[in-house]
């Protein structure tokens, strides 16, 4: 930096350098302002829309009530497509369309519920979950209605993220109802394997019954008595590793 | 870290602009700081992270406070559910830490996924959502004056508690999203019923294991080669003879003078008329504008002032819904009810009296004591005994951990007990034949009994560690003798192995007469023939399922594995009983399941506890994803 002798040399000198730049600052700080209040303000109506929506939603979820038992079934679906028309790009519209489903599917409109799986398939972020859980809700309304074909299908190329194990149960399920029991064991037996080491979630007795549907074990012969051990009580058998005690 | 980054690099711009103050892109960058310095202030550049954080949940920090405060909740829990008979080993900490941290993960990651959605609860539904709370509403309507007593007592601030009411709303809405959408089709709902439902028809009778005991004398020899192949089940259980101390409070009891009684007696009178009771009215008025607020209080002093009753008044003007049917009553307090300076009023008020305007949180109020209970003192013969007792137990208690703190030093270095008992005057007890399952007295404690049989103890032969056990009891123990355990010669145990020989013979009998019964039902024999011919009962039941709560239910699971019956033939099989009685069954006919058969209600519930369990694997596999998407470590 240059030296000043005298201060009136420096007042000078800064007088110059703001008759040079103090234009330029004073917009740059005006920009900036300007800028961060209008990013402020664009966020905080985001996040306005954000509540808005939320309380419809929670409003929603008031008028299903609370055991799924429907209090006020119309009520329900009026907020559920105001949510969907007016606050379509939220998260909050595909989980209303996702519920708009499942109150068709308990009155067993299967085409209404196609309808409002598909729109939150157009929404869903590719990979998202919401997106792989409407997936698998199609098919299932699918093969319901009678396409399991296409129902097979969509399980087949979907990805499943982490919901292979209800992948499975689904494509076990479609199997057996349409009479191809060796290839809905494997699916079940499928299940059993993704739902982890201990299989939490997942509805162990019921799909062990399934599974027992399919496979009946042979009753035993007379002469098998004398090999059923004399001090260990014969226990209902437990699946630890199903695909290997199953397979035998 | 992120901050202190971003502090360096405004560090160097500082530097670099003061070379080059010239650009106009540097005068932009000054702008941006002011501005930045302005809108966010200096501590959003300054505060640095602590280092004492214990997880790291993509990149958001759990520190032990919360971890903290999430054993305690977990232990609360604990100790409610187990009642009296409550194991401090289940409390240890490093037991519970790692589930507590578990769920501290568990729901971090869900905020983090609710947030990411962009999921939000306004201001406007957590407070319709407090209003709504029961807990916190007199008469079916919100009480503030309730609100922030149920708050205080349960250790809440109003701030903290509304927090924690918006995270569990988002993590129910982000639920009900994912989970609780979810649906059985008209398909599913049919294959369940076919399934779970399904309907059987069964014959089945008993071969009991009380029918072949003891069909004939035993001989000697039988006897001795039982015993000769059975050897290792007639050994005696490994024991301990164990020497110990036990210190308890009663060891160090000692008279207490009247003096020091009636001292203490003294001092839980001050302490007990601190609890005079005082039963309380008021009416509120929540502010509205100020000169409003002044003149509604103006009017309800002059209602009073002219002789209307303070309960017509509180009726008529009372903000406070609640209470104000009830003429202003609010019930009474022992001095911690209501927020301090409403309390610091009560006390000095003459019953009857109005108070005047008093202000909390809640708004204005007018006061008045309608009751006052003094408090009942009980007479010094009364409190004697429990006086007393306080005392003694007082200065037992730090004479016994004044011993204790001895004994531990003595016991360490010393090889027996004996001399740490002469030191301190204690008498060396002795306990024999002591295992690892007492069912009761010292040596069923846990602690005690790792103790004994630990390496250092039992192997080592050191005398073990001080335990101090639930009531101020503290115990040091060695061991004498190591009874291993041994074979038992016959003569001692004759009894047991006739009892055995005679229980292996009857379910020896019971297989050939299964095997019997297996074969004659195969060549055609009737079971009703062959039941009525040998003496067994017949039972036969028709159109069971698999909830089916009257058959035994190793009966009702082979039922269920069995195939189906062909034209020709049922199946027929049996089944060991836990007792040694074996069931033979007859499987007649299977038919399957149909929603139908159940009554209307049962058949919705059918299909909402299949739907809520399909949603609960989508749940559980949604929150393995969000897991496996993490980076978590665990520092």
């Amino acid at each position: 930096m240059e030296e000043y002798r005298t201060e009136e040399e420096q007042v000078e000198a800064l007088r110059r350098w703001w008759q040079e730049n103090g234009r330029s600052i004073i917009a740059a700080v005006i920009i900036a302002l300007a800028g961060s209040f209008a990013w402020q303000s664009w966020q905080s109506s985001q996040e306005g829309r954000q509540e808005e929506a939320s309380t419809v939603y929670q409003a929603m979820l008031q008028a299903i009530g609370a055991e799924g038992v429907s209090i006020d079934t119309q009520a329900a679906v009026n907020l559920a497509e105001q949510l969907k028309q007016n606050f379509g790009g939220t998260v909050y519209a595909q989980f209303a369309a996702l519920h708009l489903a499942k109150l068709a599917v308990n009155r067993e409109q299967l085409p209404e519920a196609e309808v409002e799986l598909r729109w939150v398939l157009g929404k869903a972020e590719k990979g998202s979950d919401a997106e792989q859980i409407a997936q698998l809700r199609l098919a299932r309304v699918l093969a319901s209605s009678g396409d399991t074909g296409q129902a097979l299908a969509i399980l087949k190329d979907a990805a499943p993220g982490p919901y292979g194990a209800s992948y499975a149960v689904a494509r076990g399920d479609i199997l057996q109802s349409i009479g191809r029991a060796e290839e809905a064991r494997d699916a079940y037996l499928q299940a059993f394997s993704q739902a982890g080491s201990n299989q939490e979630g997942l509805n162990f007795s019921v799909l062990q019954q399934k599974l027992q549907s399919l496979t009946p074990l042979a009753p035993r012969e007379p002469e098998d008595t004398m090999s059923v051990q004399l001090d260990v009580p014969e226990q209902a058998p437990v699946i630890t590793d199903p695909v290997e005690t199953l397979e035998q | 870290m992120r901050l202190f980054v971003y502090f360096l690099w405004v560090l160097f711009m500082l530097q670099d602009i003061r070379q080059h103050t010239q650009g106009t892109a540097a005068k932009i960058i000054i702008g941006i700081i002011v501005i930045s310095f302005a809108f966010f202030g200096i501590q959003s550049i300054l505060v640095s992270g602590g280092d004492n954080e214990i997880a790291d949940v993509n990149g958001e920090l759990i520190y032990p406070q919360q971890l903290q405060q999430a054993l305690d909740t977990q232990k609360r829990r604990l100790i409610s559910m187990m009642g009296d008979q409550f194991d401090p080993a289940m409390l240890d900490d490093e037991r519970l830490a790692p589930q507590a941290l578990e769920s501290l993960i568990s729901r971090a990651l869900l905020m983090q996924a609710a947030l990411a959605l962009k999921l939000v609860i306004s201001e406007n539904d957590i407070g319709a959502t407090v209003a709504n709370m029961e807990q916190f509403q007199i008469d079916g309507k919100f009480s503030p004056v309730r609100y922030k007593n149920v708050l205080s007592s349960a250790g809440y601030t109003p701030s903290y508690f509304k927090q924690s009411l918006t995270e569990d709303m988002l993590l129910s809405q982000l639920s009900s999203g994912m989970a609780g959408s979810e649906f059985i089709t008209p398909a599913e709902l049919a294959l369940n019923s076919q399934i779970m439902l399904a309907q059987r028809d069964l014959r089945f009778f008993t071969i009991p294991l009380e029918k072949f005991r003891s069909r004939s004398p035993l001989t000697e020899a039988e006897i001795d080669t039982y015993y000769a192949d059975h050897q290792e089940e007639f050994r005696t259980q490994e024991s301990l003879d164990i020497e110990y101390l036990e210190l308890t409070l009663d060891n160090y009891r000692q008279p207490v003078s009247e003096a020091e009684i009636l001292a203490a007696y003294e001092q839980a009178k001050q302490e007990l008329q601190f609890q005079t009771q005082n039963r309380v009215s008021h009416i509120l008025f929540e502010s509205g504008g100020d000169s409003d607020l002044q003149r509604r209080i103006s009017a309800a002093q002059d209602k009073l002032a002219a002789g209307i009753d303070f309960s017509d008044v509180a009726k008529d003007m009372s903000d406070d819904i609640g209470s104000a049917d009830r003429g202003g009553d609010l019930g009474y307090t022992s001095g911690d009810a209501f927020p301090e300076e409403m309390e610091v009023v009560i006390a000095q008020l003459q019953p009857g009296v109005v108070s005047a305007p008093l202000k909390t949180a809640a708004g204005t109020h007018l006061i008045l004591v309608t009751e006052r209970k003094d408090a009942d003192v009980p007479s010094f013969e009364d409190m004697r005994p429990a006086l007393e007792n306080t005392i003694q137990e007082d200065d037992a208690r730090e004479m016994l951990l004044l011993t204790v703190e001895s004994l531990k030093d003595l016991s360490f270095n010393a090889e027996n007990l004996r001399n740490p008992a002469k030191e301190l005057d204690l008498v060396v007890k002795q306990a024999e034949g002591v295992t690892r399952s007492a069912a009761e007295g010292l040596f069923s404690n846990p602690s005690v009994v790792a103790a004994a049989f630990s390496e250092d103890v039992l192997l080592a032969g050191n005398n073990s560690e001080v335990i101090e056990l639930p009531g101020n009891i503290f115990v040091v123990l060695s061991v004498r003798k190591h009874n291993k355990p041994e074979i038992e010669a016959l003569s001692v145990v004759r009894e047991k192995v006739v009892a055995a020989l005679i229980e292996e013979n009857a379910r020896v009998g019971v297989l050939s007469e299964t095997e019997r019964a297996l074969q004659a039902l195969q060549d055609g024999l009737t079971a009703e023939h062959f039941t009525s011919v040998n003496g067994y009962q017949l039972n036969v039941e028709l159109g069971v399922q698999r909830r089916n709560t009257v058959l035994p239910p190793e009966v009702l699971g082979r039922t269920f594995q069995l195939p189906s019956p062909t034209p020709d033939a049922t199946s027929i099989d049996f089944i060991s009983m836990p007792n040694g009685d074996a069931v033979v069954i007859e499987l007649l006919s299977v038919a399957a399941g149909e929603l139908k058969s159940l009554p209307d209600q049962e058949q919705a519930q059918f299909q909402q506890v299949l739907a809520t369990e399909a949603g609960r694997l989508i749940n559980y596999e949604y929150q393995r994803g969000l897991r496996e998407r993490a980076k978590i470590s665990i520092l």
